[in-house]
């Protein structure tokens, strides 16, 4: 979610009941007032039928006066006891004037006549004005309400652009930052004294990590490379060992040979962390087009030849060559890797398959226990099995050159196989 | 045959001088450029091997040296960098081949016997008892008579050849004729099934020499 609409919806949702009170609040302080100025004019109506009636001159309850409704009628000594005051309702009430009986605001009053008898006046005006009114009241308050949320948020979205740029370009800034290149110095001017700590921060860190990298792939790469030497001597003199030396049993020379052969792995390893460290200084400079399908056949051949004792089917559906300009041992190392890595974990017996087009090169083969982790398949010394063979660093390896050759190399779990493609970035 | 072993880790100078003596060439040896500057100013060798990682100065510039001196010294760089830029160069600037460290000690005396008769008198066959290569038409014949050997089995012929009276690992075997990718397969029986071609037609042209059985993990190409 962005920041922008959780702050938008946020508010918006405050400032709607906020505004909703403040909305209600008026409409029923606007209604108060007005019935309140009803009652006053009943009231005043009211005063003078009785004033009139005091001087002698009953009014005649048929000839109204002006639009209330007027009854006059005597009532009990008693009745007038019992109501004492003014009495307000809002109640049906039939209007002479307009012949029907319509919501109206009445009022209700007992006077004593000079003579000592009790009346009661009845006066009454339709609401109906009053509801029209109120409701014009309610449609213009929503009008208004919704306006005032909509201008809100309106200034809020771009005070929060104008104000928070320096933010997203920070954002936007470390999203391309990679510390396997060289990177823009982060341009982001402010004066807005958390943004200026913020840019600090990150140019501080950034280069940090910067630092750290490059001494991790010094590290690795000098590392490996020391190595060398003392690894060729201490294979060498095993190899003289065996073979110069009558005296040997066989289960000396077996012992030898065992070393050896562990010995060898170490030195394959090593070679192979210094491939990845080239690979990550970018040391291979030279790029021409490959045409990938050659480079299936040939090795295709070989492993065929030398996983015959698995009997593993392998299905091609190469329809036309997969073409990408890079450099030509690179390549190879790509589709060395993928082919070992589908020979490797084929189970006897089962199938690989390798399809290619112009757009992508697929090697598949039948997976005997589930998906892998596709986060960590491509990470260095991962592996979920292990497996005679297999370094730990081959598919690390194809994803590096990947980096640097704009290829993309993906896995899936489709079918019940594990699924790598190649495709051009 | 006289050959200079220019390399500054002592270990390594040492293996490489059994391992060349054995094979009855005369070694020298110098630890850094100014000690193999005296050396090659002095003396000629049929091939000088030479680290480019040098305590007072690069190789290369070593062998720029040797090259401005119109030797005609076969030089093998053999280096712990195994990078392509150095490859390159080092070729460019003249050299012949180049080993990277590691290396099989049997795979070094292989490319150093072969630079030497590069150097000396190609039109020589390659020779071990009654068997013979003749490398530019690829073609093996015992008692000059032509083997038919497929393209595999001539690979694993001249591999041996090369390496006579040495045991050699089913591994180093395959690296170097299927290919570095075939490292570390854990079956080797596609090899056996070759070898077995080899070896077959090899008695049946009544060869004075057999690819023998070592314990099951290696071979050795011997006279019979």
């Amino acid at each position: 979610m962005k920041l922008i609409y959780k702050i938008i919806g946020s508010i918006s949702l405050s400032v709607f009941f906020l505004l909703g009170v403040w909305a209600l609040l008026t409409y029923f302080t606007l209604m108060k007032e007005l019935n309140d100025e009803m009652d006053e004019s009943l009231e005043d109506m009211a005063e003078m039928v009785i004033k009139q009636s005091l001087s002698g001159n009953m009014p005649d309850p048929s000839k109204t006066f002006g639009s209330p409704n007027l009854v006059i009628a005597e009532v009990t000594p008693g009745y007038a006891e019992a109501h004492p005051d003014n009495r307000f309702s809002s109640e049906t009430f039939y209007l002479s004037e307009m012949e029907e009986t319509v919501l109206s605001r009445v009022l209700r009053t007992v006077f004593q006549n000079p003579d000592g008898r009790f009346y009661e006046v009845i006066v009454a005006q339709p609401s109906f004005e009053k509801d029209d009114f109120a409701e014009s009241l309610l449609y213009l308050i929503i009008l208004l309400y919704t306006s005032m949320l909509i201008l809100l948020i309106a200034v809020i979205v771009a005070v929060f652009r104008r104000n928070m740029r320096p933010f997203y370009k920070v954002i936007h800034w470390l999203e391309n930052y990679n510390p396997h290149t060289s990177n823009k110095p982060l341009d982001n001017p402010t004066n807005i004294s958390e943004f200026q700590k913020l840019n600090r921060t990150v140019t501080d860190f950034t280069r940090k990590s910067q630092e750290a990298f490059e001494q991790q792939k010094e590290f690795i790469g000098n590392a490996s490379h020391e190595m060398q030497t003392p690894l060729a001597v201490s294979m060498n003199r095993l190899e003289i060992l065996a073979d110069e030396s009558p005296t040997l049993s066989e289960n000396d020379l077996n012992e030898i040979m065992k070393t050896r052969h562990t010995l060898n792995q170490i030195i394959k390893m090593n070679k192979s962390l210094l491939l990845l460290s080239k690979i990550d200084n970018d040391q291979f400079p030279e790029a021409a087009p490959i045409s990938f399908d050659v480079l299936v056949e040939k090795h295709l051949g070989i492993f065929a030849e030398a996983y015959s004792h698995k009997n593993i089917r392998v299905k091609t559906d190469i329809r036309e060559a997969f073409i990408h300009t890079m450099n030509d041992s690179l390549a190879d190392i790509i589709v060395v890797n993928l082919l070992k890595n589908a020979y490797i974990y084929s189970d006897a017996g089962s199938e690989i398959s390798v399809s290619m087009t112009p757009d992508a090169f697929v090697v598949s083969n039948t997976a005997s226990d589930g998906p892998l982790d596709e986060e960590k398949i491509f990470e260095r010394f991962y592996r979920q099995t292990t497996q005679k063979g297999s370094s730990g660093l081959g598919l690390a390896i194809a994803k590096g050159i990947g980096k640097i050759s704009r290829l993309q190399i993906d896995y899936a779990y489709r079918e019940n196989r594990h699924v790598f493609t190649v495709s051009k970035q | 045959m006289k050959v200079l072993i220019i390399e500054d880790e002592p270990s390594m100078r040492e293996i490489l001088e059994r391992a060349l003596t054995k094979e009855r060439f005369v070694v020298e040896t110098a630890e850094d450029c100014s000690s193999a500057m005296r050396k090659f100013g002095v003396y000629d060798y049929d091939c000088i091997l030479l680290d480019i990682m040098l305590p007072d100065g690069n190789g290369l510039e070593l062998l720029q040296q040797i090259k401005k001196m119109g030797k005609k010294d076969r030089v093998l760089i053999i280096s712990a960098k195994d990078s392509i830029d150095d490859k390159v160069t080092g070729l460019n600037l003249g050299a012949d081949d180049y080993l990277a460290k590691p290396f099989h000690i049997e795979e070094l005396v292989a490319r150093v016997k072969s630079l030497i008769r590069r150097n000396n008198n190609s039109q020589i066959r390659l020779s071990f008892t009654n068997i013979n290569i003749d490398e530019s038409a690829f073609q093996a014949f015992v008692d000059d008579r032509p083997l038919d050997l497929s393209r595999k089995e001539y690979d694993i012929l001249l591999f041996f050849m090369y390496r006579p009276n040495r045991l050699i690992h089913k591994e180093a075997l395959a690296e170097n004729v299927w290919g570095d990718h075939i490292d570390q397969t854990d079956n080797f029986d596609f090899i056996y099934a070759q070898i077995k071609n080899v070896r077959k037609k090899l008695s049946e042209s009544g060869a004075s020499a057999e690819i023998k059985s070592v314990y099951g993990f290696g071979y050795k190409f011997v006279e019979t």
